[in-house]
Formats: C-alpha cells, sequence, structure tokens
C-alpha cells in the first residue's frame, strides 16, 4: 500500500518530477526511509519516513509471526526447511 | 490514514492541489490498510506489539536517524541503501562511499531487528543484548542476502535500460522479508539461509502475498 501510494503521490504532485528515481529509491532492503528522505524535503519527509519506517517494522514481525504460525500448524515444513 | 494525512502534510507545503479522484485514492487506499490492520490477526498483534515494546521500534528510529544525517550531510549527493546502484541511471548523482555507509547502516539494523524479533518471539526480553546478539548472529546472511538482491536488481536494470527497467527493479526487494526470517532461522549460517530463502520462495512468497492481500 505505501508502494503504491508514494509512486502514485509523487507522480501525481510531481515532487522532484525524477520518476524514474523514485522508483530507484523505492526499492528498499530495510525501512523504506529513502524515497520521502530523498524526494519530499522538510518536516513532511521526515514524518512519513517514520511512517513507512513504522509500517515496515509491523509487517516484519507480521511476517515473522505468520511464518510462527505456519510451523505450529505444519511441524513437518520447518523440518523440510532445515534440511 | 497515513497516506492521507501525508496529503494533508504534503498538499500545502508544495502548493498543488490534489485532485478529487486522487483524494478519493488516498482515502480507498487508507481504508485498505485500516481494514487489513483491524481484520487481520498477525497484522493486529504485531502492531499492537511493535507499539506496546519500544525496543522493537528502536531498529526503525536507528535507521531513520541515521539515514537522515547521511541525507543531510552528503549534499549534492543522492543516498541510497543499494552499493550497486542501476546501470541505465548515471546521472542520479549517486556516491558509492555514502551508500556504502547506508548499506552497512541498513545490514546492521537489520540484523539487531532480527535479534529482537528472535528474543521476542521465544518470550524472552527484546533488549539490548538481544540487539547485539542479533547483529552477531546475522550480520553476514543479511548483508550477503542485500547484496545478492541488490545485484539481481542491477541485471535487471541492465537486460531492460529504460522506464520499465526501473520499476521491475522494485520486486526484488519483496523478498527482504523472506530474507529476514531465514536469516533468523539458520543463525550464524548465511549460505544455509540463503539456499533456504531460494528453496522455499514460493511459500515464503505465498506468505508476503497474503500479508499484502489481507488473507
Amino acid at each position: 500500500m505505501f508502494l503504491v501510494a508514494s509512486l502514485w503521490l509523487v507522480d501525481r504532485l510531481g515532487v522532484g518530477g525524477d520518476w524514474d528515481l523514485l522508483a530507484f529509491s523505492s526499492g528498499s532492503l530495510s525501512y523504506n526511509v529513502f524515497p520521502f528522505l530523498l524526494l519530499l524535503g522538510g518536516v513532511a519527509s521526515v514524518l512519513f519516513a517514520a511512517a513507512n519506517a513504522l509500517v515496515s517494522s509491523v509487517f516484519l514481525g507480521a511476517y515473522f509471526m505468520r511464518l510462527t504460525e505456519d510451523e505450529a500448524a505444519d511441524p513437518g515444513r520447518a523440518e523440510i526447511e532445515a534440511a | 490514514m497515513l497516506p492521507f494525512l501525508s496529503f494533508v502534510a504534503l498538499g500545502p507545503a508544495n502548493g498543488r492541489v490534489l485532485s478529487f479522484g486522487g483524494l478519493l485514492l488516498f482515502v480507498a487506499l487508507a481504508a485498505w490498510g485500516l481494514w487489513i490492520l483491524a481484520e487481520r490477526h498477525s497484522f493486529r498483534r504485531a502492531l499492537v506489539a511493535t507499539v506496546t515494546t519500544p525496543a522493537l521500534l528502536v531498529p526503525a528510529g536507528m535507521m531513520l536517524f541515521g539515514s537522515w544525517l547521511l541525507v543531510e550531510f552528503s549534499p549534492g549527493h543522492r543516498v541510497h541503501e543499494n552499493p550497486f546502484g542501476l546501470a541505465n541511471a548515471k546521472d542520479l548523482g549517486l556516491s558509492r562511499p555514502i551508500n556504502l555507509a547506508a548499506f552497512a547502516l541498513a545490514t546492521v539494523v537489520l540484523a539487531g531487528h532480527v535479534g529482537l524479533l528472535r528474543a521476542w518471539n521465544a518470550n524472552r526480553k527484546p533488549d539490548g543484548y538481544a540487539f547485539f546478539r542479533g547483529i552477531v548472529d546475522h550480520t553476514l546472511t543479511i548483508g550477503l542476502g542485500k547484496l545478492a538482491l541488490f545485484g539481481g536488481a542491477w541485471l535487471l536494470s541492465c537486460l531492460r535500460p529504460d522506464r520499465v527497467g526501473n520499476v521491475v527493479y522494485i520486486i526484488p526487494t519483496l523478498l527482504l522479508a523472506p530474507l529476514v526470517c531465514a536469516a533468523a532461522a539458520h543463525p550464524r549460517r548465511p549460505v544455509t539461509a540463503l539456499c533456504a530463502t531460494l528453496r522455499t520462495s514460493y511459500h515464503r512468497f505465498d506468505v508476503v502475498g497474503g500479508l499484502a492481500s489481507g488473507k
């Protein structure tokens, strides 16, 4: 959701006007803070980057939790993965 | 809600007015996000746990503050955590040393985050020791995995050196969560963890898709 919203937001508002850079910056492998720190500027940029960092943390926690639940429901899967 | 708030925050700052359709899109996205958070058990538990356990917010805060410092103290340069950049984007003003610093920061912080998640999942206190153990146990795995994924993204940008390539570039980043969880399952065994990520990629993608679509 945030990725889509980010793409649309910057493309629509034309902030920075660099769609290619946005796609590049959106390819995050951590907390997705750079698109906003780079492209927007000001307090709004920090706020939106913080929101993305929070959502990324929640997503990682949810993913971790879901895998744990899946493995508890299907112990064989964990054994296959460990093999 | 957050995209909507961002509209409120960004609109006046940039002197632009959103169209009615754009506003509707933001509201729809916000409603979708709230529905996921409200209806899905995993998201709800994760949201409550993350917000009520300050330690789980520390990695994101560290990354945010570190990234802000890098951006503020490298004027004239674009900062990104990808050490390779893009094959078709030589004019982005990327600085390799700064990007390597961002890469290292993100890797260490994510490894510490894995340590906190493991401690929290095992009903142990997610404290500084858990963060440190995460860094010791998972930094190599996370680093190698990120290099592999960013390398794949760079290859994609070589194969499609146009705007389509830059958009497709986002796809490898969907493997972040699977990589983090594979690292957690195989501490200090980076090659095993990477192989597990590849071997179980279908299931792991399925979980990512399920979370994103609210299954």
